[in-house]
């Protein structure tokens, strides 16, 4: 059952490479759908523990947390989280409405951020799928608006009922310069998709 | 200022004086307060999952194997088994599934439930289910457990006490 996580800096590196490349992509529709330039932060890989998992968003105080899930060949989980005042000023952009003074979201709002975020993370496992030369087809997406805790306990669990550890990937896309956004992506793959990447990309 | 002891998800703590115990943001995890008035010892765990199996895994995070533990290690700060008394939050499911035959929330209501009954533990108050996460105090003055949720439609109340 105990599967030991520990990666070198070589491993490392090629996890960060392939992110970053997944990343870039989810960027780029971002960017295309709000009709705004998305700055994307330094990515992170993190081997880490899962209760640890928590501290990359502890400060935010309500999320948004929508997240796919990828069977077949590499199971992983896609996680991105959405700061309140983020996903209000993202729905403003998405829906047109700026003047409309949000308190909570309705139906129509979580439909359009589940929908950018289905296309992110679409765009994100295209780009890996490229690469890999693997099918990688996402489940449906879901989507929580509730404590930052609350939200990742119920993909920690999943993890949590075959490992410990888990390889974090982490990375913040933000926009800056109107209405000041940012999305954290997570992508948690188990411990043998790591495997299965790592040999994949040729650190195995 | 009052003094509150705040745990993380996987851990328990035990306290024999008036400190408030407390967790933040319970989804499908259970937060378990055990109480003794008498001695005035309180204890609060946050579980995960259900059972460690045959894991070697931290004991805080498994009903099955956090509740006994807390249990005991409140005995040996002198409260009384037979004068216990527990009160549960948690178990909710934040996420609508169309595939999910998981029901995690509900599979770790039932561990908890299971092991008290066991443990001839009675269950004085639940807040259970439901699709919000929850943050809650206790208060070993009052034996009140404070409950914050996040308001997700006009009329959901954001706090309520068992």
């Amino acid at each position: 059952m105990e599967e030991t996580l520990l990666l070198n800096e070589e491993q490392r590196d090629a996890l960060q490479e392939l992110a970053n490349i997944g990343a870039g992509h989810a960027s780029t529709v971002l960017s295309q759908m709000v009709n705004r330039e998305i700055r994307m932060g330094v990515p992170r890989v993190d081997v880490v523990s899962l209760e640890k998992t928590i501290d990359y968003v502890k400060d935010e105080k309500v999320v948004v947390g929508v997240y796919m899930k990828i069977s077949q060949e590499l199971p992983s989980y896609i996680l991105l989280l959405i700061p309140r005042q983020s996903a209000f000023a993202l729905v403003d952009l998405l829906v047109g409405d700026e003047t409309y003074e949000r308190e909570i979201l309705s139906e129509m709002d979580k439909s359009a951020l589940q929908e950018v975020s289905n296309v992110m993370i679409c765009a994100f496992f295209d780009s890996l799928s490229e690469l890999l030369g693997i099918s990688l087809i996402p489940g449906p997406p879901v989507l929580a608006y509730d404590i930052p805790v609350a939200v990742m306990d119920y993909v920690l669990i999943q993890i949590g009922e075959v490992a410990d550890k888990i390889v974090v990937f982490n990375v913040e896309l933000k926009e800056e310069k109107k209405n000041n956004f940012k999305i954290n992506m997570f992508l948690l793959p188990l411990p043998h998709s790591v495997n299965k990447l790592l040999t994949k990309l040729g650190v195995g | 200022m009052d003094d509150v002891v705040i745990i993380g998800i996987g851990e328990y703590v035990v306290v024999n004086d008036s400190t408030k115990i407390s967790t933040v943001g319970l989804g499908s995890c259970i937060g378990t307060v055990i109480y003794e008035t008498t001695n005035k010892i309180s204890a609060l765990s946050h579980i995960m999952l259900p059972t460690m199996g045959d894991k070697q895994d931290r004991i805080g995070k498994y009903a099955d194997t956090a509740l006994p533990a807390m249990i005991h290690d409140m005995e040996k700060k002198g409260a009384l088994h037979g004068r216990m008394k527990a009160k549960i939050a948690g178990g909710a499911s934040l996420f609508a599934f169309t595939d999910d035959h998981l029901k995690i929330g509900e599979r770790n209501t039932e561990a908890v439930r299971k092991i008290l009954s066991e443990q001839k533990i009675p269950l004085v108050a639940t807040d259970v289910g439901g699709d919000r996460g929850r943050t809650i105090i206790f208060n070993p003055e009052t034996c009140e457990l404070y409950i914050k949720m996040v308001k997700k439609g006009p009329t959901d109340p954001s706090e309520k006490i068992i």
